[in-house]
C-alpha cells in the first residue's frame, strides 16, 4: 500500500537579515492512511515550518526544497499555487494551536464552516450548513444551529478549538495535520479534544500529523514518532520502540525531564538538558545536540550527521551506538 | 505550634461586571470565600482550570488588588496594616510569561536591583552591584549578562532573571504563578530545580500556582483544588495525590496524560463545560459537572470538612 503522504529530504531555509537558518534539514517520513505521526520537538526544531511547507504556506522568507512531497500520488511541490489551494483545507486540512486567533472574529461561527465548504465544492449553502450542523454535533457541541449565529469570542477556548477540528473536516479532507491542537487549553478539555480527534480521525480513516512537545499526548495517540532537535530527525520508530527504548540522548533526555506522578519521586531532581536549544544559522557541521549532550564525544563535532537505520521504519542519528536500556 | 508564613482568612473578591446596556450590573465573585495557610518553609501547589480565582488570588496577596472582604495574615500580622513596601520586603512574585513580565528597556541588572533601589535597602552602588552578582550566581545566570537586555536572552534565562529579581530583597515568601508554563520541557525542568534548590538553600516558602498537576505533585508539600472561586479539596500532597476525595480532585488527576504508550486516552467524565462565574450553579458549583451528582447537590451547597489535616467539601466525598 502506498502512503498517503510521504515526504522525502524536504528542506526549509529562511532568508534572515541574520543570515540564512536552516529550520528543516533533510526531513523524510511518511503517512498512512488512518495512522497518526507525531512530530516531537521544543520551540524552534522546525516542526511547524514542516507543516507550513507540506500546506505551502511558507512564509515570503522561506525556501524549500525537497526531492518530493507526494500527497495521494500528486507531487505537492510541482503545482502551481492555483491547483494547490484546491488541494488545501479540501483534501488535507490543517488545525492551529491558537483557537484564539485562527477563528475570524468578524464573522459567525456558521459562516466561516460555510465558507469552508462553498469554497472548495459546488454544494448549495442550505447542504453546506446542514453539514455544518452535523460536523458540530460529532464534535460534541450541543444546540448547534444557535450556535452557528455566534461569534467566535462569545465562545470558550476549548469550543473554539472544536469549532477549529469542525471546520478542518468541513470538506472531508484524507489529511489532517494538527499543529498543537490542545497547548493552550486546560488539561481536562486537552483529553476530550485529543479523544474526539482520535474517533473522529479512525471514523472517517484519516491520516493525522500531530505536533507537539507534550510526550504525554504522544504517547497516549501516535502510531509513529519523529523526533526533531534543530531541524533535524534525530530519532523515528513506532510509538512502543521510541517510549520503551529511547536511542538517541536528547530521547533520553527529554523523558527524564518531565515529572510523571507515580514515577518521579516528589521534591528530587529532575533529569535536565543542561543549555538551550541553538539557533541553526550559517554553517552547519556535526551533531547540533552535541553541546548539551552529557556523552558527547569529540567525533561528535566532525560526524554523525546521517541516519543509522536499525529496521524499515526506526532510525536515530548519532554516533554512539545503542545501550540496550535494561527496562 | 507551627508558623504560618502566609495565612488567609475566608477573602472574598467580587467584580463588578456589565451584563448589558439595559441589564445592569452583576457582581462576579472571582474568589468566594477562601482560607488557606501556607507553613513556613512549605510550597502550597494552588491548581485548578482557567478561570477559577487562581491568579486573582495572587493578586490580593500581593495587594495587586483590594480583597472584598476577609482578612490575609503575613507572618502573622494582618496586612492591611501594612504598607505595600512592607509587604513587598516579604512576598515577591515570579509571573507566568518571561516575555511581557521584564522591561525590555532596562538592563539585566537593572531589572535585577530594582526592588533593592525601590526599597532603599543598599549602600551604594558598590553594595548594588554586589548583591546583584550573588543572587545571578545562585540564580545559575552567567556574570557578562549583567549588561544585556531581555530581548537578548531565551525563555529560561528570563524566568531565572524574574526568580532572581523576586529573590534579591531575601523575601520569605515566593509566589510563583504558573513560572514554567510558557518554557519548554527541558527548560522547565531546569527552573524546578531551580526553585527546589533555592528553597532549601534559602528557608523559602512558595505559593506555586499551576494548572499541570504533575509539575505541582513533583514540587508541593500541600496542594490545594480551586473550583468556581472556592477550595474544594486541600491536603498533604502525598495523601491527595494518593487518595483524592473530591470528584473534581479525581476528574483532574484522569486528565493527566502521563507518557505511557500502553494507556489510552482517558475517558472522563467531565460532559459540560466549566460554568459562568456570573451565573454561578445553584447549590454545589461542581454538581452538573460531576459523575456523582444526586438530588442533595443540586439544592445544598457543601460545608467544608476537616479531618486528619485534609479538607474536603462535598456531600459524598471517596476515601474520607
Amino acid at each position: 500500500m502506498s502512503a498517503l503522504l510521504e515526504v522525502k529530504h524536504l528542506n526549509v531555509d529562511l532568508n534572515l537579515p541574520a543570515g540564512m537558518l536552516h529550520a528543516v534539514r533533510d526531513v523524510s517520513f511518511s503517512v498512512q492512511k488512518g495512522k497518526t505521526l507525531s512530530l516531537v520537538g521544543e520551540s524552534g526544531c522546525g516542526k511547524s515550518m514542516i507543516a507550513l511547507a507540506i500546506m505551502g504556506l511558507l512564509p515570503p522568507s522561506g525556501i524549500c526544497h525537497a526531492e518530493k512531497i507526494a500527497f495521494e500520488g500528486d507531487d505537492l511541490l510541482k503545482m502551481d499555487e492555483k491547483k494547490l489551494s484546491t488541494f488545501r483545507g479540501a483534501r488535507m486540512a490543517m488545525i492551529f494551536q491558537e483557537p484564539m486567533t485562527s477563528l475570524d472574529p468578524c464573522y459567525t461561527i456558521g459562516n466561516q464552516l460555510v465558507e469552508a465548504l462553498t469554497e472548495h465544492k459546488k454544494v448549495s449553502a442550505k447542504e453546506a450548513k446542514e453539514r455544518a450542523v452535523f460536523l458540530l454535533e460529532k464534535v460534541g457541541i450541543t444546540g448547534s444551529s444557535s450556535r452557528l449565529k455566534q461569534y467566535p469570542h462569545q465562545l470558550s477556548g476549548g469550543l473554539r478549538q472544536r469549532i477549529m477540528i469542525a471546520m478542518g473536516l468541513m470538506c472531508g479532507p484524507s489529511l489532517i495535520i494538527a499543529d498543537e491542537p490542545t497547548t493552550a487549553l486546560d488539561v481536562t478539555i486537552q483529553a476530550q479534544i485529543m479523544e474526539l480527534l482520535s474517533s473522529i480521525q479512525q471514523e472517517f480513516n484519516m491520516g493525522m500529523i500531530l505536533i507537539t512537545h507534550d510526550l504525554g499526548v504522544v504517547s497516549r495517540v501516535a502510531d509513529d514518532v519523529v523526533i526533531m532537535y534543530c531541524g533535524q530527525v534525530v530519532e523515528t520508530g513506532n510509538i512502543n520502540e521510541i517510549f520503551n527504548n529511547p536511542i538517541h540522548p536528547y530521547t533520553r533526555g527529554l523523558m527524564e525531564c518531565i515529572p510523571v506522578p507515580g514515577k518521579t519521586k516528589p521534591g528530587e531532581k529532575l533529569g535536565s538538558i543542561p543549555g538551550i536549544v541553538p539557533t541553526p544559522i550559517g554553517d552547519l557541521w556535526g551533531c547540533s545536540f552535541r553541546n548539551r549532550c552529557s556523552l558527547a564525544k569529540q567525533e561528535c563535532a566532525t560526524r554523525g550527521l546521517e541516519l543509522t537505520k536499525i529496521s524499515d521504519k526506526r532510525s536515530f542519528r548519532c554516533v554512539i551506538p545503542p545501550v540496550e536500556t535494561t527496562e | 505550634m507551627i508558623e504560618y508564613a502566609l495565612q488567609t482568612e475566608n477573602i472574598k473578591k467580587e467584580y463588578i461586571v456589565s451584563g448589558g446596556i439595559f441589564r445592569g450590573n452583576k457582581p462576579l465573585k472571582a474568589v468566594n470565600g477562601v482560607s488557606l495557610s501556607i507553613p513556613k518553609g512549605s510550597i502550597l501547589g494552588l491548581v485548578g482550570e482557567s478561570g477559577c480565582g487562581k491568579t486573582t488570588i495572587a493578586k490580593l496577596i500581593l495587594g495587586l488588588e483590594k480583597k472584598t472582604s476577609g482578612k490575609l495574615y503575613i507572618g502573622g500580622k494582618e496586612i492591611s496594616a501594612m504598607s505595600n513596601k512592607q509587604v513587598a520586603r516579604i512576598i515577591q512574585p515570579v509571573f507566568q510569561d518571561p516575555y511581557s513580565s521584564l522591561n525590555p528597556r532596562k538592563s539585566i541588572a537593572k531589572i535585577i536591583s530594582l526592588p533593592l533601589r525601590a526599597q532603599g535597602l543598599a549602600n551604594g552602588a558598590a553594595d548594588i552591584e554586589k548583591k546583584v552578582d550573588d543572587i545571578m550566581e545562585i540564580v545559575g545566570l552567567a556574570p557578562r549578562l549583567k549588561h544585556n537586555y531581555p530581548n537578548q536572552l531565551s525563555g529560561g534565562q528570563r524566568q531565572r532573571v524574574a526568580v532572581a529579581r523576586a529573590l534579591i530583597m531575601r523575601p520569605e515568601v515566593v509566589l510563583c504563578d504558573e513560572p514554567t508554563s510558557a518554557l519548554d520541557v527541558s527548560v522547565q525542568a531546569q527552573i524546578l530545580n531551580m526553585l527546589l534548590d533555592l528553597r532549601a538553600e534559602l528557608n523559602l516558602t512558595y505559593l506555586f500556582i499551576s494548572h499541570d498537576l504533575a509539575v505541582v505533585e513533583h514540587i508541593a508539600t500541600h496542594v490545594a483544588v480551586m473550583y468556581l472561586g472556592r477550595i474544594v479539596e486541600e491536603g498533604q500532597a502525598e495523601d491527595l495525590f494518593s487518595n483524592p476525595s473530591h470528584p473534581y480532585t479525581q476528574a483532574l488527576l484522569a486528565s493527566v496524560l502521563t507518557p505511557d504508550p500502553e494507556l489510552g486516552l482517558p475517558e472522563i467524565q467531565l460532559g459540560i463545560e466549566y460554568p459562568n462565574p456570573i451565573d454561578p450553579p445553584s447549590g454545589c458549583s461542581f454538581h452538573p459537572r460531576c459523575a456523582k451528582c444526586q438530588e442533595k447537590c443540586s439544592v445544598l451547597a457543601p460545608e467544608p470538612i476537616v479531618k486528619d489535616g485534609k479538607l474536603v467539601e462535598c456531600h459524598y466525598p471517596d476515601n474520607f
